[in-house]
């Protein structure tokens, strides 16, 4: 079934076509990655699902839901997640309450809760507590749990950010290069992780540069050049394609 | 009448344009409110009194005098002050010691000249000039004048000289211009310079044309270039200069038909209601932010 | 375990507070103390504004004079009871931080700060020139001592005990609240806006409410003040107050409630070993907050923190 729809995507600024009627769906438990060269448009695109920027033209339907003009803090509400490709994760507060504010919308509590409600609101805290402990198990933060995020190394702040999505329970992880900056070995563990995620029934959606990470968890690619659709297929499609080869070697002579 | 308070209104718009830009200038290039910016212009036109009444100094002089001690102490301030606080971590750090600096200036030039309103010299002999029927003093005239030359100069300079180029550079991106080869904090030491310099002017300007000058002028004198910089959009030369003549118009119209004692009132109402419909200021562009 | 260790030294804390007149006898510095619980409530909302939400208020002295100017005309004009003056106080402290803070809620942060000191301009010079209302410059003097159920409150000890009551009202409904949910919500958009509102954060309502519930705290701060004082005028909320709340919050520790209390007690024993080079206060003042700014950007709480971490390097070398 399908989760995400976006259709006809399309997004100027000022003299910069930055995304071409650009059609993508995301179905149920799949994973689709997105590559192109740098300045093809990916994050522009990502920023246009999570709302952060509005469409020029077109709409994204989740949920057979139209969510183009919902404003930029309701979209989490409705289901989709994101991490960003220059981490931001909130520096100066621990591990532990970074994961917690991922779970804002879900915890019900209200400035009246806390002080004529203690024990409700502190039942609410309690079962995101236990949750926020789950996920950084999860992803094998919990003993670094009380650690300020900025001393964690780069790899495990990565971790932290899709850590932090995970709490809000999205149906669709949107994923701006989660590889970026880590080593090789890093690099495998996290795509076991994606790929133990999809497994749990969340649809990811990964904008990557490392190939062969992309290559071995996606179901789907789409390659994207200069903010239009080059191709979509299957992994080893895009592989062999020769266009995808000129533009990430160049033509050969 | 109406003529005349449009004239005042413009000369008087011209002054807040001069204390306006340096204010603007610095804003756009290190996106930092510099709340001593209206302490040390008052300082400056102080400068200029103490040497006008005390040594009799020639009039000329003394101005070049201030503006430099002016010009100097801005970027003096921005050395200790600010330099050491830059970066956007510290963007609320650096405001709070923008507010200690002005503390420190202005209560410096208490000490030297109290809180007193004094009586400031005209530099120029003031005799009414009569253009198309309307009663002027000369100095009005001799305020625009001298904006006119400023704005243009100054607009030049950041078209055509290398340092200005760099200033330009340097508001749009600190660390590209800094890969590039721009000196930044030599840049940045000039963008002082040059507010801390216009600003001793339009200090004396205001002080000469109506014959007064007190330490709260440097207060009201940060509020007025925050002002103009919202009303023009902030960042621009050209923008503080609309801004100021918009702002100077308002104050004589409000001052002369509402009442004076309300006039900043009515003023900071206009500019919230501004605000609202505009967050970014009547000439300011929207520029979406990128993520 | 950790949150019963943190209970019991909040009880500690709030018996010894209460018993600390019967150990010290004189006035003056009981007189002290008031001074530090009411800059204390004023520090602790405006640390919940500036160090938790990022929003520097430099206008928090505004509403501190609204919630006394409230008290002060509802007790000599209208002769209410003094709590339902207090409450009314911060509600009314609340409208008008309301007033500002959605007034402002689209613009950026640098231009919040201006147009904060611009309203506490305006609040002091409609104050200062309406006279039939606030009584111009003189303000308003003669408000009647005040009277809870039969506890009437005259003496320096019983404004300590009121005062004291305030405070730990204020401690203890903050620490609460930047524990809770909306707590963090509000250091998220301090850390940064735009992932705070992909994580769901209504960003504005947010910055909005923490403006606002900030105000309340300094409009009872402010009626407590005017019935302290027995009079008030517009010079005591000026832009100065506001830095020096501002400084004594900075100095204490951006984003820590105990620490700013720290940061107050510093600064106001420092303003009291200050007292005879009066005409250099403000230098003073301005110099404090230029130096620890540079030098010490995270206050007496980073002075702190730093050397708590340099002991735990010394005990790790050891084992």
């Amino acid at each position: 079934m399908t989760l995400l729809k976006a259709e006809e995507i399309d997004k100027k600024f000022g003299g910069i076509h930055a995304v071409r009627h650009l059609n993508v769906s995301v179905d149920n438990g799949e994973i689709v990655g997105m590559i192109g060269p740098n300045g093809s448009g990916k994050t522009t695109f990502l920023n246009i699902l999570s709302g952060i920027y509005r469409t020029d033209f077109g709409k994204v339907e989740f949920k057979n839901e139209d969510i183009t003009k919902l404003p930029l803090h309701c979209i989490v509400e409705k289901g989709i997640a994101r991490t960003f490709q220059n981490l931001r994760i909130f520096k100066n507060i621990s591990v532990l309450e970074n994961a917690l504010i991922g779970r804002h919308h879900l915890i019900k509590n209200s400035l009246l809760d806390i002080y004529f409600n203690p024990y409700l609101a502190n039942k609410r805290e309690k079962s995101a507590y236990l949750k926020a402990i789950e996920i950084l198990e999860l992803v094998n933060l919990a003993k670094e749990k009380d650690e300020l995020a900025r001393n964690l190394p780069y790899g495990k702040q990565r971790l932290l950010e899709i850590a932090r999505a995970l709490m809000a329970e999205p149906d669709l992880l949107l994923l701006d290069e989660p590889t970026a900056g880590m080593n090789h070995t890093e690099a495998i563990a996290l795509c076991e992780f994606l790929i133990k995620l999809k497994e749990k029934g969340f649809a990811l959606f990964v904008i990557e540069h490392n190939m062969k990470a992309i290559m071995s968890i996606s179901d789907k690619i789409i390659v994207l050049n200069a903010g239009t659709k080059l191709k979509e297929g299957i992994p080893r499609e895009i592989q062999r394609d020769k266009q995808v080869q000129e533009i990430y070697l160049g033509k050969e002579e | 009448m109406f003529t005349e308070i449009f004239v005042v209104g413009l000369s008087l718009g011209a002054i807040y344009a001069l204390i306006a830009i340096g204010y603007s200038m610095v804003y756009g290039i290190l996106k930092l409110m510099n709340f001593a910016h209206g302490d040390i212009y008052a300082f400056g036109s102080f400068i200029c009194y103490t040497l006008l009444t005390k040594y009799n100094l020639n009039p000329i002089l003394s101005i070049i005098i201030a503006m430099i001690v002016g010009g100097i102490l801005a970027s003096m301030v921005e050395r200790l002050a600010y330099r050491p606080l830059r970066g956007p971590e510290y963007r609320n750090i650096s405001m709070i010691s923008a507010l200690g600096v002005a503390y420190i200036i202005q209560n410096t030039s208490e000490n030297f000249w109290s809180r007193q309103v004094h009586f400031f010299p005209s530099i120029i002999s003031n005799p009414f000039v009569s253009i198309f029927g309307i009663q002027i003093p000369t100095t009005q005239y001799l305020t625009l004048g001298i904006v006119i030359i400023v704005v243009v100069t100054l607009n030049l300079f950041l078209k055509y000289h290398k340092i200005g180029k760099g200033i330009l550079c340097a508001s749009q991106d600190i660390p590209a211009s800094s890969l590039m080869g721009i000196p930044i904090n030599k840049t940045i030491s000039i963008v002082y310079l040059l507010g801390g310099t216009i600003g001793v002017i339009g200090g004396i300007l205001y002080a000469s044309s109506y014959n007064a000058l007190s330490i709260s002028m440097g207060f009201s004198g940060t509020i007025v270039a925050f002002e103009a910089s919202v009303f023009g959009g902030i960042g621009s030369i050209n923008g503080a200069l609309v801004g100021g003549l918009i702002l100077g118009l308002l104050h004589s119209i409000v001052g002369f038909y509402v009442s004076t004692a309300y006039r900043d009132v009515i003023t900071f109402a206009i500019l919230i209601i501004i605000l609202l419909v505009r967050p970014k200021g009547i000439l300011g562009r929207y520029v979406e932010e990128k993520v | 375990m950790k949150k019963n260790k943190n209970i019991i030294i909040i009880i500690l804390a709030v018996a010894l507070s209460f018993l600390l007149p019967s150990f010290v006898k004189n006035y003056y510095w009981i007189g002290i103390f008031n001074l530090v619980l009411i800059y204390s409530i004023l520090c602790l909302s405006l640390n919940l504004i500036f160090g938790f939400t990022n929003l520097l208020s430099v206008g928090h002295a505004a509403f501190y004079g609204i919630g006394a100017y409230t008290t002060a005309i509802l007790l000599t004009r209208y002769h209410f009871a003094f709590f339902p003056a207090l409450i009314l106080s911060g509600v009314i402290a609340v409208f008008f931080g309301l007033f500002l803070g959605i007034s402002t809620s689209r613009v950026r942060g640098d231009y919040f700060t201006v147009i904060s000191i611009v309203f506490g301009e305006i609040f002091r010079l409609i104050m200062q020139n309406w006279i039939s209302f606030s009584g111009g410059a003189v303000g308003i003097v003669g408000i009647p001592a005040p009277q809870i159920f039969s506890w009437r409150i005259i003496s320096e000890k019983d404004f300590y005990f009121l005062g004291l009551i305030l405070f730990w009202f204020t401690y203890i409904t903050l620490s609460l609240l930047v524990k809770s949910k909306l707590g963090r919500a509000f250091i998220a958009i301090r850390e940064d806006e735009l992932a705070a509102s992909t994580m769901g954060i209504h960003t504005i309502m947010y910055k909005i409410l923490s403006f606002s519930i900030g105000c309340f705290y300094a409009g009872l701060a402010g009626s407590y003040y005017a019935v302290y004082n027995t009079a008030i005028a517009p010079s005591s909320f000026t832009l100065d107050e506001s830095c020096l709340m501002i400084i004594m919050v900075v100095l204490g520790g951006i984003g820590n409630l105990t620490a700013t209390i720290s940061g107050v007690v510093v600064m106001l024993f420092a303003t009291e070993v200050f007292r005879p080079l009066y005409h250099y206060r403000l230098l003073l003042i301005g110099l404090i907050m230029v130096i620890v700014l540079v030098r010490y950007p995270y206050g007496i709480l980073g002075i702190f923190n730093k050397m708590k971490s340099i002991r735990k390097k010394y005990n790790y070398r050891k084992v």
